[in-house]
């Protein structure tokens, strides 16, 4: 990586993986501040976060300074739409299985999930949906016997 | 010897029930079926099909789930050889020769090779597993609270000095992880630890929901990310069978792979992805003519791929004997094991001995299911492979969804897969691996437990880590591993060991 172009500071791994661990080993150590640490001989629910927290704090400032002459970049680009999609069907997922069961589940979450390339219509949400659908309710609720509602209430 | 006849026998006796062979053989053909497809490697495919195991008995469950792991390292191997995509880490060498052979024509033989080159690394690994496995649990019987610590610890150190990447990120990713698991309520003193208020997290943060969301989830996306949309050219297989010069160079590579992955299989932080690059590194290192290799060479192929199948099995020595997984797909099979209610360690070998000895047994019964019935059948999961990928990634979440769901039937654990998912991907952004996370989530009670145990018993004092001279052993060994990667030419050295893959 030495020889090509050196990525600027906000560009490198390190910086961004110490700040990540500082920031987490700090709150670690805030939120863990009222556990109880106990004594050695019989240590406290707070005594091992602790311990973490401190060793995160201690990791994360080390690559946050080694950064200044470490030049392994990150990688800049962000998928949004399929990240978008991806976790949005995910959590549709939960929501509409909540609400209603299984069958709705799939057919939302193949729907919102579809549109995560460009390369697919509604008409293959809407065929996948309902395969997959079928597929599950076969497999899971008739197959396995798994006790999952299928539809809504 | 009488005795471990006896041990092996009764353990084909129970792997051999019709129930039993059943499960196997859906497991090889489930997880050969889900490895196939590209991108998705055993830790996905096994945490995907994590449910259907849910109703079964425990060893049924057990069995099937070993016959998941080979099924989908198969898989992962079939892909790497006819499209040049690797199924997962551990195929990455398979691709270089294999697909070259594939290109060349010879794509039938570098199938069978690495089938047979496998079949042959599974009959020595289960040996070695059977004969290793008694005399280890007694020594694991025998170590202490802090004994277990150092072991942890040493575990952990290894994981990640053998596995590619900085090796600082990697150990605040152990961290990461280590903390992670400690969120929930902690059992000495009943108090809730960082559930933030929410009272769904009182349990603990789900194995299964963190596991699917960093290998599952957040791969879908890069996956997308890196446009693995396009449909791939797959060659053609004309004949199934090597020739007899290709066996012949084959045969002392299959040998020589075998031994490097039954090592290195046992070490932490060993297993399939290791075990495959040293042998592929070796074979290069004493050929007599090393540029035929990314050429199509016949041992660039038989190699890897017996070692990563010899290390895949004797990964199972590690969990089986004390309960610590040396890489993330054997902290996947403990998580499952845990919730088929059984405690992965020393015990499991007397209290459960139809599980220990079936589970041998059924490594070696699913290796020849492997072969008798899976390569006839290559036909079939090539047409799999065909299935595209913008269809493809619409399944898997919809598989994801369902499996982390009846876990514990809960959609907070769907919620948090989806958390995972996005803080996975973020994390490969920043260059930091997942599986150290991983690894250091599954071992944080056990760990804890013991740190907790060894200071009772020294009242406190934190010499006993260095008085007890198996854990200051663990401890000494950890921190050579550690100083020695970091010292430069170690480091290079390193670097250009994964690059040569």
């Amino acid at each position: 990586m030495a020889d090509e172009r050196q990525p600027r500071l906000v560009e490198r791994a390190d910086l961004w993986s110490g700040l990540l661990f500082v920031a987490l080993g700090a709150l670690v150590l805030w939120i863990g501040a009222d556990y109880p640490q106990g004594v050695p001989r019989r240590i406290g629910p707070g005594y091992v976060p602790r311990l973490l927290g401190v060793l995160m704090l201690g990791l994360g400032s080390f690559l946050a300074v080694r950064s200044l002459w470490a030049h392994e970049p990150i990688d800049t680009t962000i998928a949004w739409r399929p990240a978008a999609c991806v976790l949005g069907s995910v959590v549709a997922f939960a929501l509409v299985f909540e609400a209603s069961g299984l069958v709705p589940a799939i057919l939302v979450t193949v729907a919102i999930a579809n549109y995560a390339v460009p390369d697919n219509r509604w008409t293959t949400a809407v065929g996948l949906g309902t395969v997959l659908a079928l597929f599950a309710w076969a497999l899971f609720v008739k197959g396995l016997r798994l006790p999952l509602p299928v539809w809504f209430k | 010897m009488t005795d471990l006849l006896q041990n092996l026998a009764f353990g084909f006796g129970v792997a051999l029930s019709p129930e039993n062979l059943l499960f196997c053989l859906i497991g090889v053909l489930l997880g050969t079926l889900v490895g196939v497809l590209p991108g998705l490697g055993p830790v996905a495919t096994i945490a995907m099909l994590l449910p259907i195991t849910f109703t079964l008995p425990p060893v049924a469950a057990l069995i099937m789930l070993a016959g998941l792991y080979y099924g989908a390292q198969y898989g992962g191997s079939t892909t790497a050889i006819l499209v040049n995509i690797p199924g997962e880490s551990s195929s990455v060498v398979t691709c270089i020769d294999g697909h070259m052979m594939a290109r060349k024509g010879r794509a039938g033989s570098a199938l069978a090779i690495a089938a047979l080159g496998s079949l042959f690394a599974g009959c020595v690994a289960t040996a070695v597993v059977a004969v290793f496995a008694v005399p280890l649990v007694r020594v694991a019987g025998s170590f202490q609270s802090p004994d277990y610590f150092g072991l942890l610890v040493f575990g952990m150190v290894a994981a990640v000095v053998l596995a590619q990447g900085s090796i600082v990120r990697s150990v605040a990713m152990v961290v990461l992880g280590l903390f992670l698991g400690l969120v929930g309520t902690d059992i000495a003193s009943g108090q809730t630890r960082f559930t933030l208020g929410i009272s769904a997290l009182a349990d603990g943060i789900g194995f299964v929901p963190v596991a699917m969301g960093l290998f599952g989830i957040a791969e879908v996306i890069s996956s997308l990310e890196r446009r693995a949309l396009a449909p791939h050219h797959i060659e053609k297989i004309t004949r199934l069978w090597p020739t007899r010069e290709e066996a012949r160079q084959a045969w002392p590579a299959v040998l020589r792979g075998t031994s490097i992955g039954s090592i290195l299989g046992v070490l932490p932080g060993g297993g399939a992805l290791i075990s495959a690059f040293a042998a592929y590194v070796v074979e290069k290192k004493i050929a007599k003519d090393p540029s035929r290799f990314g050429q199509g060479a016949v041992e660039g192929v038989a190699a890897p791929e017996s070692a990563n199948n010899a290390g895949a099995q004797t990964s199972f020595i590690p969990v089986l004997a004390m309960g610590i997984p040396p890489n993330p797909v054997m902290a996947l099979m403990l998580g499952a094991m845990t919730i088929h209610g059984i405690v992965p360690g020393p015990k499991v070998m007397t209290e459960r001995p139809d599980l220990f000895w079936g589970m041998i047994a059924s490594m070696w019964i699913g290796n020849l299911m492997l072969i008798t019935i899976n390569l006839p059948l290559i036909g079939i999961w090539v047409k799999f492979l065909q299935i595209p990928y913008r269809w493809l990634y619409c399944i898997i979440i919809v598989f994801c969804c369902i499996g982390v769901y009846t876990v514990n039937n809960t959609t907070t654990d769907v919620i948090l897969m989806a958390v995972f998912g996005l803080f996975g991907y973020l994390l490969t952004k920043i260059r930091c691996e997942p599986a150290p996370l991983i690894l250091g989530f599954i071992l944080r009670p056990m760990l804890e437990e013991n740190f907790r145990r060894a200071l009772i018993i020294s009242r406190g004092s934190w010499w006993v880590f260095i008085e007890r001279p198996i854990c200051a052993g663990f401890l000494a060994v950890s921190c050579l591993f550690l100083v020695a990667v970091l010292l430069p030419g170690i480091r290079k050295g390193r670097e250009v060991a994964f690059k040569e893959g």
